[in-house]
């Protein structure tokens, strides 16, 4: 459950966002989510209802998309995105460097005033 | 209304751990970060390890990662050596701001290596950056040869495989071309080491590699 950790990560954004922005009210969130992560969004939105509980975001829905792994070549350049291997189908180095897979971002909430 | 944010979730956990790193590449400390199961041999191989190094005149420092308990603290207080436990309350995984408190609790003064055993478990911790120099996965021959497939990302994040209880591969039916097919589609770069702590085969290539990764370490220009 690694979802917990980043799930009150995500709070604790979008709790300084909503501050800032004087909602009294976060409805949803809208989030990236690299597929390296490994998360399954429908526990990222179980930990978030209990992390969220009692704050402006209880019950605000986790719109979650989950985005692909893009990997870089230090070989050749080439710029791919993973499906199964590991390995640049250009050139077969295995020397390669993540460029998108791993973040998690906060895109956008909804809320009220 | 809707508010762009546009922000990374885990930030915060990002930059304490670049700034661990900073500091412990000031004081020329290796951070090595070992990741597996329940039961993959963690602790032993870390018994092994202090032995092994300690005989090698080197100074080494654990950080115990654990969801309750302090046995494999205990077990490993005989060594002598700063050991610092951090009991995560339920959570699966240890994190940079736990270590960086917990980097705190003793001197860091001579030391040329600290080892972080995280909480038993293949996939949350592999998330995780806690400011190590690298991760180390220990995955062992009695949880069978599918397990690079099912948890692909510590065979990603991990820079060295130990795979442990060598001895048992006939016993368990352990298909080894199986296990490393699938650790090479995820990780070809992976340093890959075969090893029993239980039986003392294969550590001395593993303390010779992390010998030499100390003494890269302590050349790194500050």
């Amino acid at each position: 459950m690694h979802e917990f950790t980043i799930a009150s990560n995500i709070l604790e954004v979008i709790e300084k966002v909503a501050e800032e922005n004087s909602l009294t009210k976060i409805n949803s969130v809208k989030l990236k989510v690299g597929k390296l992560r490994q998360i399954c969004p429908d526990a990222l939105q179980s930990a978030f209802n209990f992390a969220a509980e009692d704050t402006i975001a209880a019950n605000a829905k986790m719109i979650v998309e989950l985005t692909p792994i893009k990997m870089k070549c230090d070989g050749c350049g080439n710029v791919f995105i993973v499906n199964g291997a590991y390995v640049c189908g250009n050139c077969d180095s295995y020397s390669l460097k993540t460029l998108e897979g791993n973040d998690i971002i906060v895109e956008t909430i909804e809320g009220d005033r | 209304m809707e508010i762009k944010v546009m922000k990374r979730a885990m930030q915060a956990g990002i930059d304490t751990a670049n700034d661990t790193r900073k500091l412990l590449k000031n004081k020329k400390i290796l951070m090595i970060n070992l990741i597996g199961s329940p039961g993959a041999g963690k602790t032993l191989i870390i018994e092994n390890t202090l032995e092994m190094l300690g005989a090698k005149g080197r100074k080494a420092a654990v950080i115990e990662g654990d969801i309750a308990s302090s046995k494999d603290a205990l077990r490993l207080q005989k060594y002598g050596i700063p050991i610092v436990m951090i009991n995560t309350g339920g959570n699966c995984h240890l994190d940079a701001a736990s270590v960086a408190k917990a980097l705190k609790e003793f001197d860091p003064e001579g030391l040329d290596i600290i080892i972080i055993e995280n909480v038993g478990n293949l996939v949350c911790p592999a998330g995780f950056d806690l400011g190590e120099d690298f991760k180390v996965a220990v995955s062992s021959v009695t949880e069978g040869d599918d397990k690079p497939e099912k948890y692909p990302l510590l065979f990603r994040e991990a820079t060295l495989l130990l795979l442990n209880k060598v001895e048992l591969i006939s016993a368990v039916n352990f298909d080894k071309k199986e296990y490393y097919n699938g650790v090479n589609k995820l990780n070809g770069a992976i340093t890959k080491l075969e090893v029993s702590a239980a039986k003392k085969i294969g550590m001395d290539k593993w303390i010779n590699w992390l010998d030499a990764q100390i003494e890269d370490k302590i050349k790194l220009e500050g």
